[in-house]
């Protein structure tokens, strides 16, 4: 004769409430924290950072902020993309040929070779448009990214070469760390800014010393970055 | 000789990997060895002058960021020199019999580590505190999971979920302080 | 009619409250869920609430973009191009990290086949 297990506990959800406790307080807190001071107009450092962009002479001002006061942010940003693409790479690389099970629709095949032109020359316009008008490296690069991705779920046999996205990786990283010593050699500050940048060449496309060339070189390690990071999530094998 | 070279030299050398990877099987590590000896006499030299001077990378310290090298944080300098140095040391003393599978990678990663670690001692700037702790943070993930065993892989997964809520919480503090001070 | 809610301390309070609100969605489903996939996606949706939060409290009312054209001359009339930039890194970082965790946890499933969290404790022997 079997024993049956009969559950002592009430059918009240206890995980579920005490979570739904715990956050709320939490939550509480934080809001009554931040609507008893509630600041109205104060001089903030960006405001500063506003007056000092005219000795640039570059038209958009969170360009330079990203790239050039504060220029070592972005290269932290790029070496975390850089080591996450490594981490990706060492778990999930696989050397299959074969991208979908399922023969995708003609229609779509027939498209996505229309678009992806039309994808990578908008992503590349907002590349090295970056410094005139809203835009810039990373949105270029993940632009350029999404148009690999659109060829690698519509296509079963396709795949970018590995060699041609470590030679990409390898020149934008190594071309942005030198151009950081350069400039620690020439002024004595890293990340200076050694071409000329006049402010009568606001608005034109040479404008701004080093900030175009740097905005375009992050703008090629993150779209080939983005592209290897979305070829080994796709590309495995697939047996799970 | 100014003390950007502790952080730039590192992450130059984890970008340029694969074109030192042409120089025969051994050229990652030994390049890599003599690096880390060139920081460290860098750092014992730095020991003998009794000064402490301030680095600037763009604008006065106020609105850019600035990197500061007094007593303090030079002896953390001298400390994570001293222990990436020994412990280059003992893997390429065991690197015949026990070596790990992509050494490269190793390499890269433990450079990384390196540099944001003295990174972090070094700055003056609480957002390039933030970009720091994540470098070392993810590297340290991706260390702890370098064999695929379950076990490792289980470690890393505990270990990057509270990280990565830890990091929504420091950025929630520090867009706090711009908010009501500047 | 509604013109009481132009003003900025009306604004202020109901981007703080709706950006609390997802803040809290994401952490109630972070700490009851189970399955590892679904607390990644709790934290993604929390690191959503926080830079809402952050660009919905620095906006000044009437200001204009940060970016100088032959319309726009002067400086004084401007947003604030700080926010913009920290928060360019910190959305790109949040993004990396959680695409590492991704992988790991499709790893650990080829390898074993578990996903509850409950369950994962092969540290234990």
């Amino acid at each position: 004769m079997s024993v049956k297990k009969i559950s002592l506990k009430r059918e009240l959800p206890t995980t579920t409430l005490s979570g739904f406790a715990l956050s709320g307080l939490l939550v509480l807190t934080i809001l009554n924290i931040l609507l008893q001071n509630m600041p109205t107009k104060i001089q903030t450092a960006g405001d500063s950072l506003l007056k000092l962009n005219a000795t640039e002479g570059v038209a958009n001002t969170v360009t330079t902020v990203v790239v050039f006061f504060r220029g070592f942010d972005t290269l932290g940003e790029i070496a975390v993309l850089f080591i996450a693409s490594l981490g990706i790479g060492l778990m999930l690389h696989s050397n299959t040929k074969c991208n979908i099970k399922v023969e995708s629709n003609f229609m779509l095949q027939t498209a996505s070779i229309i678009l992806f032109p039309i994808i990578l020359l908008f992503g590349t316009y907002v590349m090295i448009y970056g410094h005139l008008s809203p835009g810039g490296g990373f949105q270029g690069g993940v632009i350029i990214a999404s148009g690999v991705l659109l060829l690698l779920i519509s296509h079963k046999t396709f795949e970018v070469p590995h060699s041609v996205i470590v030679a990409l990786e390898t020149f934008a990283g190594v071309s942005y760390v030198l151009i950081g010593l350069i400039g620690l050699l020439i002024l004595d500050v890293f990340l200076g800014n050694f071409l000329p940048h006049d402010i009568s060449q606001m608005g034109l496309l040479l404008s701004g010393g080093i900030i175009p060339f740097i905005y375009i070189i992050v703008g090629i390690k993150v779209g080939s970055e983005m592209s290897m990071i979305v070829q080994n999530l796709i590309k495995r094998d697939h047996d799970v | 000789m100014s003390s950007i070279l502790f952080i730039a030299l590192p992450l130059l050398f984890g970008f340029a990997t694969p074109i030192l990877s042409k120089f025969g099987k051994n050229g990652v590590a030994y390049t890599s060895m003599l690096m880390q000896l060139f920081l460290l006499s860098l750092a014992v030299s730095l020991l003998m002058t009794t000064s402490s001077y301030v680095e600037l990378i763009s604008i006065v310290p106020p609105l850019g960021i600035s990197f500061v090298l007094n007593s303090a944080s030079l002896f953390f300098v001298l400390l994570f020199t001293l222990l990436m140095t020994l412990f280059s040391l003992y893997y390429l003393i065991h690197r015949k019999t026990d070596a790990y599978k992509d050494e490269t990678k190793f390499f890269i990663l433990l450079n990384m580590l390196l540099a944001s670690a003295i990174g972090l001692v070094l700055s003056s700037d609480i957002f390039n505190i933030y970009v720091f702790f994540e470098i070392a943070g993810i590297s340290a993930y991706i260390l702890s999971a370098y064999k695929k065993t379950p076990s490792a892989l289980e470690a890393g997964l505990k270990y990057l979920l509270t990280g990565a809520v830890a990091s929504v919480f420091l950025v929630f503090a520090i867009a706090l302080i711009y908010i009501n001070i500047g | 009619m509604f013109e009481f809610l132009n003003q900025p301390e009306v604004i202020k309070i109901i981007v703080t409250l709706g950006s609390m609100l997802l803040f809290f969605v994401g952490l109630f489903g972070l700490l009851t869920r189970k399955h590892i996939i679904k607390t990644f996606i709790s934290i993604a949706i929390m690191e959503s609430a926080v830079f809402l939060l952050f660009i919905g409290l620095t906006f000044k009312i009437d200001f204009v973009a940060p970016i100088l054209d032959s319309t726009h001359t002067e400086v004084a009339t401007m947003n604030d191009p700080i926010p913009h930039a920290m928060i360019l890194t910190a959305i790109v970082i949040g993004m990396a990290v959680l695409a590492l965790g991704v992988s790991f946890a499709i790893e650990y499933f080829k390898l074993t086949g578990k996903t509850d969290i409950d369950e994962m404790n092969e540290m234990r022997h």
